[in-house]
């Protein structure tokens, strides 16, 4: 896509922006507070838009009217909140379902001590509304997925500092599912830009996703690689590195010797960990492998990702510098995509990830499915789960027979998942699919259903 | 309390000793760093230091309160950063680095490294020809707008555990050491070698005739089809990735060749010492080549056979270990981290900022070169250098003020010039911050590879370039 499309974009947002309303705060903005931000909304420069007209309205959007959502208040949502604070954005949410840990302290600096345990939004908003004057973050204490469209429309940049792939392929079919084409053509003003920054040890990325226009989470679902789950075979007989003793404990010993009795295993809890420790050590000591330590426990378990407040830094302060490009269009935005790694010396590197003809969530072309009306519905469900594109968690399928809306398979209810269990067994034909029937198929990683076309072959 | 504390100290800091591990933290920990500067920029940084648990920092700073630092005084900076960490204990010193070098010169000889902000180019050389003299790291940072600059000034660092991502294994399969040998002559299966007088199939041709090697051992079944045999499966999958010749990489080759590892002495470092141990091993019982690493990758097998296996491996790299000790007199825990880490040792030597500031050794190839594509982030850096020269004349950065900005850019402009002139080119124009606590992290720990020597961050087209001037 290429820099004048970009553009465009852009322009909508800022008169989108400009048609809201937005009221006055005045009263605490001493004198030269703004002058670090006024140098680049109040003067022309080079590298700035070619529609850039430098003036004094600019500063106003950022500080009156532009309303901004940060996706999760941990590592990179702290670091985002205080740059937006410091830019001038004002109007500012935060979402975030967890609570405080104790190893959140390292880097999470707008928590203390004594917040441990409390929700990271509220005490995340209290702070940079008491430290920064005029600054109104309205945390909400919550599961992105418990908050619906009329939420997310009033927002006009929403970034992203997530630890879940599924969260933000949510996040991406949310924004997606506010498009609105009129004649087959897309609205520009329905699109809200997403920025989304992840971070793993010292290496991160940015990007910048105008959903409908630019690559979406799932048109590049490839460069997240599947999770490397150990084979059972391996941790039921064959085990050879501590971590399969640790698995070995988590997966098949728990469930059996209910330890604590009815409770399912909880990483946070130390007990919990203190025992799995315990038996992965037993285990170990069976078949001569070394290695097993509480910290290798707990990281097994809890599949913990090291993190440091460096590369949150970085990763945080190149997604609100896109924030800001894009609110007031100073700048042309990232196309569209941004790789970091401090690992030897400093690494960058920028490209163009490119949209996906077929994407299952933003092109609105309806999936193929090609399966032969003899196969098993078992089939279905596993190439949608094993799928690189696809990656569903627990996907729930069902169709329109005889006018009537059924359920084929569904695993998040129990008593659905007993009744319908025995379809996996049954053919294509059995169920009485026909050539060209359109299944409809629920996931955790989409809030709107994902449509496919079953394409018998042969 | 002690245990307590250290136990809530593992906690806090679980999620980053799982990248530096126990001793990384241990160098963090004794460290004392000093901040020049205490502007948005360096306080920024340091937050990024005194998160993950430095020992101590001493901000050093002259200026005043402006509208739009908010409370950016040394003292209230202390403070607010001292919140951040209780661990960490900070000081505060009002005055300006060039009255300090005046009074006291040795006043900043005392740090494990210096980072300056927003340094005026002669308080950077001068600082930087002391910090130099003492053998202390010195950092120095910009930011100018949405541009970033770092420059890495140390004489030389070295680094034992530099953590390389994608590593290949240190298998020997083209030279089994004798215990290996044997190790596989226990099992029933005829030996690799005979056909290619030990040699490693080289090219794809060869590769393919392996594979297909292996695929004929497979276990057939009545019908003559071949069973699924996973780990012959995996076998053919990996051998590109594990027939690589065994041979002692470049970059420690040099290190080998270097004078400091040639002229030991009393006063040589303990990695020289130990770096020319490894020296002496691949010349007598290495036999060519750097001691076992030690370690293998998982594999499709049953327990006992891998971990017989990987047995193997671990005893030879303890052997080769205890042999190269023999060859110095340090401890044992460093020896093995040398051994296992021998392939992987990086030294890092930057040029002194006299050197880069001079005319008679500026890098002019590497500034022409780059100026040759238009998109080259050295364009920023000369715009750096002549904002430093705008200072030195005006006593001021320019475009402070609104009304000084057409002015200035006349001015500017003759700055550049006067510039490239004086280097005579004919041809001719929050995330750094994030950085530079790592790089300083890297210097403090002798972990991981810092940047060599200048590092622009351009936010406008988010890209970067790392030279070397």
């Amino acid at each position: 896509m290429h820099d004048g499309a970009i553009q465009q974009i852009s322009m909508c947002c800022v008169s989108r922006m400009a048609v809201d309303g937005g009221h006055r705060d005045g009263g605490c903005d001493w004198d030269g507070r703004w002058n670090h931000v006024r140098k680049f909304l109040e003067r022309p420069g080079p590298f700035t838009h070619p529609d850039f007209e430098p003036s004094t309205e600019s500063l106003q959007f950022l500080l009156e009217t532009c309303k901004i959502l940060v996706i999760g208040a941990g590592g990179l949502g702290c670091e985002l909140l205080k740059n937006l604070a410091l830019s001038g954005f004002r109007l500012i949410h935060v979402v975030d379902m967890d609570i405080i840990d104790v190893s959140n302290l390292n880097r999470q600096f707008l928590f203390r001590p004594k917040d441990v345990g409390r929700p990271k939004a509220e005490v995340a908003a209290d702070f940079i509304n008491s430290r920064i004057p005029g600054c109104k973050v309205v945390p909400h204490f919550k599961k992105i997925q418990d908050l619906d469209e009329s939420f997310y429309r009033q927002f006009h940049i929403i970034v992203c500092g997530l630890d879940s792939i599924i969260a933000r392929r949510w996040m991406n079919g949310m924004l997606i599912s506010l498009l609105s084409y009129e004649d087959g053509v897309l609205d520009p003003s329905s699109i809200i830009p997403l920025i989304d920054g992840g971070v793993e040890g010292f290496k991160g990325n940015t990007r910048v996703i105008l959903p409908g226009m630019t690559a979406c989470i799932d048109c590049t679902l490839e460069l997240y690689p599947p999770q490397i789950n150990f084979p059972m075979c391996t941790i039921a007989s064959m085990p050879r590195l501590p971590e399969h003793c640790i698995e070995y404990a988590r997966i098949l010993q728990w469930p059996k010797e209910k330890p604590f009795g009815d409770t399912s295993l909880d990483g946070d809890n130390p007990q919990h960990i203190q025992w799995v420790f315990e038996r992965s050590q037993e285990r170990a000591a069976e078949f001569n492998i070394t290695g097993v330590t509480y910290r290798l426990t707990q990281g097994v378990v809890k599949r913990i990702i090291p993190a440091v407040a460096s590369t949150n830094a970085v990763i945080a302060a190149a997604c609100a510098t896109e924030v800001f490009k894009i609110a007031t269009s100073a700048y042309i935005p990232l196309n569209n995509y941004l790789v970091f790694n401090d690992v030897d010396g400093l690494y960058t590197y920028t490209f163009e990830a490119e949209r996906k003809e077929n994407c299952s969530a933003c092109s609105q072309v309806p999936q193929d499915l090609q399966f032969p009306p003899s196969a098993k519905l078992q089939e279905i469900l596993e190439y949608l789960t094993e799928n690189a594109s696809l990656q569903m968690k627990s996907p729930a399928i069902t169709t329109t027979l005889e006018g009537k809306n059924k359920t084929l398979y569904l695993q998040s209810v129990k008593s659905i998942e007993e009744r319908t269990r025995p379809n996996l067994c049954k053919t294509l034909k059995e169920l009485g699919l026909s050539d060209g029937q359109e299944l409809a198929v629920a996931d955790v990683t989409t809030p709107q259903t994902v449509l496919f076309k079953l394409n018998f072959t042969a | 309390i002690m245990a307590a504390t250290k136990a809530s100290k593992e906690q806090k800091y679980d999620r980053q000793l799982r990248l530096w591990g126990d001793h990384g933290q241990e160098a963090l920990e004794n460290a004392h760093i000093c901040l020049i500067n205490a502007t948005a920029t360096g306080t920024e940084i340091l937050k990024n230091l005194v998160l993950p648990g430095i020992g101590a920092f001493t901000i050093v700073d002259g200026h005043t309160v402006t509208g739009e630092d908010v409370g950016n005084k040394a003292q209230a900076a202390t403070e607010l950063l001292q919140e951040l960490n209780s661990d960490v204990s900070g000081n505060f010193v009002e005055e300006s680095p060039d009255k300090l070098l005046d009074n006291d010169p040795e006043f900043f000889h005392r740090f494990t490294i210096v980072i300056g902000v927003q340094l005026p180019e002669s308080t950077c050389l001068r600082l930087g020809s002391v910090l130099w003299n003492a053998s202390v790291p010195f950092l120095v940072c910009k930011t100018y707008g949405l541009l970033g600059y770092m420059r890495l000034v140390v004489q030389e660092h070295t680094v034992i555990e530099s953590h390389p991502d994608n590593a290949l294994e240190d298998l020997r399969l083209d030279q089994p050491f004798a215990e290996f040998q044997n190790h596989v002559k226990s099992y029933d299966l005829d030996s690799m070698d005979k056909k290619h007088n030990c040699r490693l199939p080289k090219n794809y041709k060869e590769k393919e005739a392996f594979r297909q090697f292996i695929r004929e051992g497979i276990l057939k079944n009545e019908n003559g089809v071949p069973e699924d045999e996973e780990n012959f499966e995996e076998a053919i999958k990996n051998v590109n990735t594990a027939l690589n010749l065994t041979k002692i990489p470049s970059t420690v080759e040099d290190l080998f060749n270097s004078e400091q590892c040639n002229s030991i002495t009393s006063q040589s470092p303990s990695f020289w010492v130990m770096l020319r141990a490894v020296k002496e091993f691949v010349h007598n019982e290495g036999n060519g080549s750097l001691p076992v690493r030690g370690t293998i990758p998982d594999m499709i097998a049953d327990s006992q056979k891998f971990i017989n296996l990987q047995n193997v491996y671990r005893e030879k790299a303890l052997q080769d270990a205890a042999a190269v000790s023999k060859h110095v007199e340090c401890l044992l825990q460093s020896v093995g981290k040398v051994c296992k880490n021998a392939s992987f040792l990086r030294v890092v030597r930057c040029r002194s900022l006299a050197e880069e500031y001079s005319v008679d050794s500026v890098n002019k190839d590497e500034i022409t070169s780059c100026m040759d594509n238009p998109d080259s982030e050295m364009v920023f850096y000369l715009m750096l250098r002549a904002v430093d020269r705008f200072y030195q004349q005006h006593s001021r950065y320019p475009g402070v003020y609104n009304y000084q900005v057409e002015e200035d850019i006349s001015k500017l402009k003759l700055s550049v010039n006067s510039l490239l002139q004086e280097y005579s080119f004919n041809n001719f124009c929050h995330y750094v911050l994030g950085s530079a606590a790592q790089e300083a992290i890297k210097i403090i720990s002798h972990q991981f590879v810092p940047f060599n020597n200048t590092f622009i961050y351009n936010a406008m087209s988010q890209t970067s370039a790392t030279l070397q001037l």
